[in-house]
């Protein structure tokens, strides 16, 4: 599984989305599953999944998934949101 | 937004703020759940805090009471593999409130100080689509405090230790968060000796709740564990124990150290008589409040669980409404871990 998919699934477990609402740029405002729980468990999964651990800074200054994707990319995790 | 959380938790009361807050909340749920306005047809705007009414814990294990659209809203579950589990439908706006409840609260216990949180559950529980179990809302009571979370069960339900290791390994200070019965049977029964002895360098403040039922049966009280837990950590670690409800997530009650359980002053604690159910000043029926669940008309509910208000400052030092915790009413249906 590509990282690209391995975070789609991720954001939909953790957001509780259906397949066919995910985008890569879709934004926190739009997400209404998007609270403190929704930040928590988004967190521990990209560790579990990544290997990363976003700080709390990081985690609650998430704006979006196009925020994440950055993220992950500045720390050597790249997520080709093209696939 | 609540006003009431701009104050310190355990400052003087603000009954009179509490009591437009809970009217206004009350409006909120007859407007939009039919099943609560069919139960309270009759509401009248309370007068005082006495007056706002409540749903019986019961109502919770039978229906999925939902205010406005419970499609995708998350649902909090009593964790107990007996008897039935209550439901209660979350909303972000309450979410939030929530969370910033419990942070004050534990903040005043603990200290604000950030460091690596280890949590003896699954992190696969927080990503449940159906429900997310209460013992993980109460674990993220503490997360606000962590740099790092770690989930520290297999899957089997057994410590990994090695996770345990990787957590503390550049740490001095960790936080520690599981259900009471766990901390005995797979914390302190368990542990590798190797790591006793690597744990004796590193500050831990356990956080715990949950029913002593399973370490009553082995003879283990509240004096044995505390000191079994702290004998296994550096000095100056502490222990908290709070009680707490799936209805009433956010709202954590601390044993403090004079033996009492404390509300903060955006909640409030009624006693009931169990037969007539008109507020009592002895033991009985224990009625909680919060301003915040605004995704089922929890924010009032008559427990289970027997306890009683205590008059007068406590030498802890906290203000406020204070109370024993009694245990649960007879005859009143196993829960497991559903205090939280």
């Amino acid at each position: 599984m590509s990282n690209a998919e391995k975070l789609r699934q991720l954001v939909l477990d953790v957001f509780l989305l259906d397949p066919a609402e995910f985008r890569f740029d879709l934004t926190r405002d739009a997400i209404d599953t998007w609270d403190s729980l929704g930040v928590v468990s988004l967190s521990v999964g990209i560790h579990e999944t990544f290997g990363y651990s976003m700080t709390p800074d990081e985690a609650a200054g998430l704006g979006g998934i196009g925020d994440l994707v950055a993220l992950l990319d500045r720390n050597g995790i790249s997520i080709d949101a093209q696939s | 937004m609540s006003e009431l959380l701009a104050y310190p938790p355990y400052s003087e009361r603000r009954d009179a703020l509490l009591l437009e807050e809970l009217n206004a909340l009350t409006r909120h749920h007859l407007e939009r759940n039919a099943v609560y306005r069919r139960i309270w047809p009759e509401w009248k705007e309370a007068k005082a805090l006495e007056e706002i009414p409540f749903l019986h814990a019961g109502v919770f294990k039978h229906l999925r009471l939902a205010s406005g659209d419970a499609q995708r809203a998350r649902t909090l579950v009593s964790s107990g593999t007996t008897g039935t589990q209550s439901q209660v439908v979350m909303d972000p706006d309450a979410s939030r409130l929530q969370a910033a409840s419990s942070r004050a609260i534990l903040a005043e216990l603990i200290g604000a100080e950030m460091t690596p949180l280890v949590i003896l559950d699954h992190a696969a529980a927080l990503r449940s689509r159906d429900a997310i179990p209460a013992r993980i809302a109460a674990a993220m009571a503490v997360q606000p405090f962590a740099t790092e979370t770690h989930f520290v069960l297999d899957p089997g339900g057994a410590v990994d230790w090695s996770r345990v290791s990787n957590a503390i390994a550049k740490a001095g200070h960790i936080r520690l968060y599981a259900i009471t019965s766990l901390l005995w049977t797979a914390w302190l029964e368990t542990m590798p000796d190797a790591l006793r002895a690597e744990l004796g360098r590193v500050r831990i403040d356990f956080v715990h709740s949950g029913g002593w039922k399973k370490l009553e049966a082995i003879r283990v009280d509240r004096a044995t564990l505390d000191r079994a837990l702290l004998a296994a950590a550096a000095p100056g670690s502490r222990v908290v124990d709070f009680y707490g409800l799936v209805e009433q997530n956010g709202i954590l009650f601390p044993l403090c150290e004079s033996g009492f359980r404390h509300a903060p002053l955006w909640s409030e604690v009624i006693v009931r008589d169990p037969f007539t159910l008109l507020p009592t000043n002895a033991e009985g029926l224990l009625q909680l409040m919060n301003p915040f669940p605004r995704g089922a008309p929890s924010h009032s509910v008559l427990t289970e669980d027997l306890g009683r208000l205590v008059a007068g400052d406590c030498p802890c030092g906290r203000k406020g409404r204070r109370f024993e915790l009694i245990g649960r009413l007879p005859k009143a249906e196993v829960r497991g871990c559903a205090n939280v």
